[in-house]
């Protein structure tokens, strides 16, 4: 009888344990950033001569963004080309920039940002970049004057 | 305490609405400024009356722009020789620099003009005066022999080249 008594108890425990279900629920969130990626183009050596000079193209800006709102912007790390090697000759006129190969609504290269184009819709198309430098004729004659140029894309959200 | 919640709303608000840069490339940009010059040929000079024996005139300036510390003019004539067209060719045209103060002009030679550019001048700046913009006076000479046909139509055309170097 006691053993009958005990075999029950576990019969009935098992039952409970065996029957039993739970469901629970978590929520995952994610989010999707504006984001905005920028490549330099290939380092451009270009030739100028005395006048006001044609805009010439130097090259893509890489650009992949999926913002609605975003913008790209240049400054160098000087406000005129200068002579790299052997002198400090420095070139009269600052260097422009367009976005257009008729240099529509240039902007000036300086060590402070300037706004070269922005946009209001995701992007992959290339930036084209396109440079002017008026050169005076005292503007000394040499191969090798240089600035190196920082290009920043923003978004704003 | 509702004015500090106000003003935390309105940094809140305004750190969303800045601009975020988020990426930037860089390249270094290299520019040649080669050496130029830019020559302007005088004005055609109105009709000259030889006469026998040498003639010289003036032709006026050659003007000269360069940012090149060391150039050169030259001078060629097509054709070679003044000629009518049709009876006559003179004796060759002979040119030189008109009086021009500069020392830094190397080379002044007389010059008989052909159809192949000859140097009239060199200059070096050795005085370093740097970018040059000048007026060149040039002369030209015509020999007239008794041989030569008289007649009004004799002609050639002068060719400036400017060299930079």
């Amino acid at each position: 009888m006691k053993s009958t008594i005990i075999m029950l108890i576990a019969l009935t425990a098992i039952t409970a344990l065996g029957g039993m279900s739970q469901a629970v629920d978590f929520e995952i969130t994610g989010e999707v950033e504006e984001s905005i990626e920028v490549t330099a183009p290939t380092s451009p050596d270009l030739t100028f001569t005395p006048g006001a000079g044609s805009w010439q193209s130097a090259g893509n800006i890489g650009l992949s963004t999926n913002s609605d709102s975003w913008s790209i912007k240049l400054l160098s790390d000087k406000a005129k080309m200068t002579n790299k090697l052997g002198t400090t000759d420095t070139l009269s006129g600052a260097m422009r920039a367009s976005a257009s190969s008729s240099g529509t609504s240039p902007i000036t290269l300086g060590t402070s940002e300037a706004t070269l184009t922005s946009g209001s819709a995701a992007s992959t198309t290339p930036i084209a970049l396109y440079l002017n430098q008026t050169i005076a004729w005292t503007d000394k004659p040499h191969d090798d004057y240089s600035m190196n140029i920082t290009i920043t894309g923003s978004v704003t959200t | 305490m509702p004015l500090r919640n106000a003003l935390l709303a309105a940094l809140a608000i305004s750190l969303l609405l800045s601009s975020t840069a988020l990426a930037n490339g860089a390249f270094e940009l290299i520019g040649n400024v080669p050496k130029s010059i830019e020559v302007t040929a005088p004005e055609s000079p109105g009709k000259w009356s030889f006469g026998l024996g040498p003639n010289e005139f003036s032709a006026g300036n050659i003007h000269v722009t360069t940012n090149s510390d060391s150039w050169s003019i030259s001078l060629s004539a097509n054709p070679d020789r003044m000629t009518s067209g049709t009876y006559s060719i003179l004796n060759p045209i002979y040119a030189r620099l008109g009086y021009i103060d500069n020392r830094c002009i190397v080379k002044n030679d007389i010059i008989g003009l052909s159809t192949t550019p000859e140097v009239l001048m060199e200059y070096n700046d050795y005085l370093d005066i740097g970018a040059s913009d000048l007026d060149i006076p040039l002369n030209l000479t015509q020999y007239i022999i008794i041989g030569d046909f008289p007649t009004e139509n004799y002609q050639t055309t002068i060719t400036v080249t400017g060299t930079a170097s």
